[in-house]
């Protein structure tokens, strides 16, 4: 067991180091620099640009270096000291910049999982359990809706509802007087109150995805013989549908966490931006414009990280979950 | 009378598929007496498993089931099961509790997720002992009964981790656990190997012995049926052909499709070289059946114009031995027909 442990944290470090190299590529894929693009907005706005300065600024970032050499720049204070480097675009370390979004988007997107699980587990098993119903089509409906919209789309539509019936300008995760607070459970409440409207918004898909998938799995094992065997010990049906099947089902559910989690994130990117959600996604999507690559490679590595993270977490459970993956994994 | 245990009345169980209406279960009758071990003998598809589901109501929900199955337990009044609510209490304390049931697949018949103890001491907690303790205790007695080596062990391992034998032996115990009047087995052995399937019939038997239940066995193994039981019925598409004790099966077999079934059989001492003799044809799946005995087409013995005509009333024309077949004059005589002239009786 010990093992298998350090060899999934091994793994981990590897997906890590390969998901830095391939994003801070990535990102200087396009042509041109931050350099070239602050010369040009420069130019555009009519200021002077002093040749002096880029040259400056382009020596202290290191940006004349060839890439390997910025990336060295880049990882090696990450690693040793745990420091990001400097957001060209904002003039600024990154951490500092990063650090509540991150923590935010991370709130967020658990709020939405539980969310997600919270509705459509008791869903899913209604309708398998009440299979062709009026019910069950109802739900069905209701979940291939909310397959098919749009996230952003969702949102515009909660953000009208918002406004017409109850007269609230929903949008950002903080009321004005607490946007440049510090931290205080005040302002946690704060934001608790504002969480409900991004979690429906961003959930909404996810949950009619899940209901229909563990409808199926439901169904499915509905059938096995296991479930006629704990019938005919004369079991009660509600105690023998939550005890194995829906126990079997969770299967899939669990391992799906990990890939759940880049899903939401990444997904809530645009709703972030419709929503005014200070999370990283509208971040991201600037630096990555601006070719910001500290900024935007900081991001990606640690998106990955937790998605990572999830992921071996996800497996954990799985493997207390399932005995005969632990008894795999075992050995 | 007094010790009939089972009494199964023109049971019918009718699936309307979209195909059309499968009989599986189309009106038999039998009963099964205390203590005693009744075989039900027929090929895949004839209905033997979808007559036991039916008895213990866990025949699917649209199914039409129609007459009766009177369970009569040790005291009180008889049950009529095909008149309880399927996922009431009544039908709850008599499956596990009166009827138990051993399945066919021991490897998909547990959980994978629960321990075997787990799996076990749940019936014995339902039925006889609630509490933890004591079902432990009962259940590891158990365990060590069906032959199983560290039965405490055993307890906490998962069902991956035993053999098939060793699943089967586990699922012995578990249906055994509630010390069950009735206990059923649907083709327990058809999983196993020949040499375990000889050990946990033995098993079979001595628990028998030592619990005095009733089995009624299901099978398409002859074989099985020559060990294990004392009264034979043979089910051909929905229906029992004949009901006997197991020696006049073997030794005095009547409906046509029961001889052909144990010619099939190879035995001991014929020579080699001589061929198996085969049924012809295959069991011809009973949607939308015309009128007329159902081995009608394969039947050499057939008779044209009433076989395919009229259905075969299942009558005793011997001491405990029931044929439905029209070579018989009983048989004929039940319908109210005479027999056609010129009609070949040796089969």
């Amino acid at each position: 067991m010990l093992h298998y442990f350090i060899r999934r944290l091994l793994y981990m470090g590897i997906v890590l180091f390969f998901v830095s190299i391939l994003s801070f590529y990535i990102i200087n894929l396009p042509p041109g620099s931050w350099i070239q693009n602050y010369q040009s907005e420069l130019e555009a706005s009519g200021d002077i640009v002093d040749e002096a300065e880029l040259e400056f600024l382009l020596q202290r970032y290191g940006l004349d270096r060839p890439l390997h050499e910025q990336y060295i720049r880049w990882i090696v204070p990450l690693v040793t000291e745990g420091d990001f480097g400097q957001s060209f675009e904002w003039n600024q370390p990154v951490w500092p910049l990063i650090e509540e979004r991150l923590f935010l988007t991370m709130t967020v997107s658990l709020a939405s999982i539980i969310f997600v699980y919270v509705v459509s587990i008791p869903i899913a098993l209604y309708s398998a359990i009440n299979q062709y119903s009026i019910g069950d089509y109802f739900f069905s409906f209701m979940g291939l809706i909310g397959l098919a919209t749009p996230n952003f789309l969702i949102a515009l539509v909660f953000m009208i509802i918002m406004l017409r019936v109850f007269g609230v300008t929903p949008g950002g995760l903080f009321s004005p007087e607490y946007l440049r607070a510090p931290w205080s459970l005040a302002k946690f409440w704060d934001m608790l109150t504002h969480l409900p409207v991004p979690v429906v918004v961003i959930g909404t898909a996810g949950t009619a995805g899940l209901i229909r998938i563990l409808r199926a799995q439901l169904l499915d094992e509905f059938q096995k013989q296991y479930v006629i065997t704990a019938r005919a010990k004369g079991l009660r049906e509600r105690f023998l549908i939550i005890k194995y099947p829906l126990r079997m089902a969770f299967n899939p559910i669990v391992s799906s966490i990990g890939s759940l989690l880049p899903q939401i994130v990444s997904g809530s990117a645009i709703v972030s931006i419709v929503l005014g959600l200070p999370t990283t996604g509208p971040l991201l999507l600037r630096a990555l414009i601006a070719q910001d690559t500290y900024a935007a490679a900081s991001m990606l590595l640690m998106l990955s990280v937790l998605t990572v993270v999830g992921v071996f977490l996800s497996d954990l459970l799985l493997m207390w979950l399932d005995p005969r993956i632990r008894y795999e994994r075992g050995n | 009378m007094d010790d009939v245990l089972l009494q199964v009345e023109n049971l019918k169980a009718h699936l309307p598929l979209e195909e059309g209406l499968l009989k599986a279960v189309d009106g038999i009758s039998f009963t099964i007496r205390r203590g005693e071990t009744m075989g039900l003998v027929g090929e895949s598809g004839c209905g033997k498993s979808m007559t036991v589901n039916t008895i213990m109501r866990l025949a699917p929900s649209f199914a039409h089931i129609e007459g009766s199955v009177a369970y009569f337990p040790a005291a009180g009044e008889p049950i009529n099961i095909t008149e309880l609510d399927p996922y009431g209490p009544v039908i709850r304390d008599i499956r596990g509790g009166e009827i138990a049931m051993i399945f066919q697949e021991p490897m998909t018949s547990f959980s994978p997720l629960h321990t075997i103890g787990n799996q076990i001491t749940e019936a014995i907690r339902i039925h006889r002992a609630n509490d933890k303790k004591k079902a432990t205790a009962i259940a590891i007695d158990l365990l060590s009964r069906v032959g199983m080596s560290n039965p405490a062990q055993r307890m906490n391992e998962y069902p991956h981790q035993l053999s098939g034998g060793m699943r089967q032996r586990a699922m012995i115990a578990m249906a055994l656990s509630c010390e069950p009047s009735l206990l059923i087995a649907d083709e327990p052995t058809t999983a196993l190997d020949v040499t375990v399937q000889a050990q946990v019939l033995q098993l079979m038997r001595d628990l028998q012995h030592e619990f005095g239940m009733s089995i009624l066995y299901i099978t398409h193994d002859l074989g099985v049926i020559a060990r294990m039981v004392q009264v034979v019925a043979v089910m051909y598409l929905g229906r029992i052909v004949e009901i006997t004790d197991v020696d006049s099966l073997f030794y005095d077999a009547k409906h046509p499709y029961t001889k052909a079934l144990i010619q099939s059989v190879p035995k001991m001492g014929k020579k080699s070289r001589a061929r198996l003799e085969s049924i012809p044809g295959a069991v011809p799946v009973p949607i939308n059946r015309p009128p007329g005995c159902g081995f009608y087409p394969r039947c050499a013995a057939a008779i044209e114009g009433l076989c395919n005509r009229l259905d075969p009333p299942l009558i005793q024309i011997e001491e405990e031995h029931a044929v439905a077949c029209f070579v018989y004059p009983e048989v004929v005589d039940a319908v109210g027909e005479s027999k056609p002239e010129g009609v070949n009786h040796a089969v």
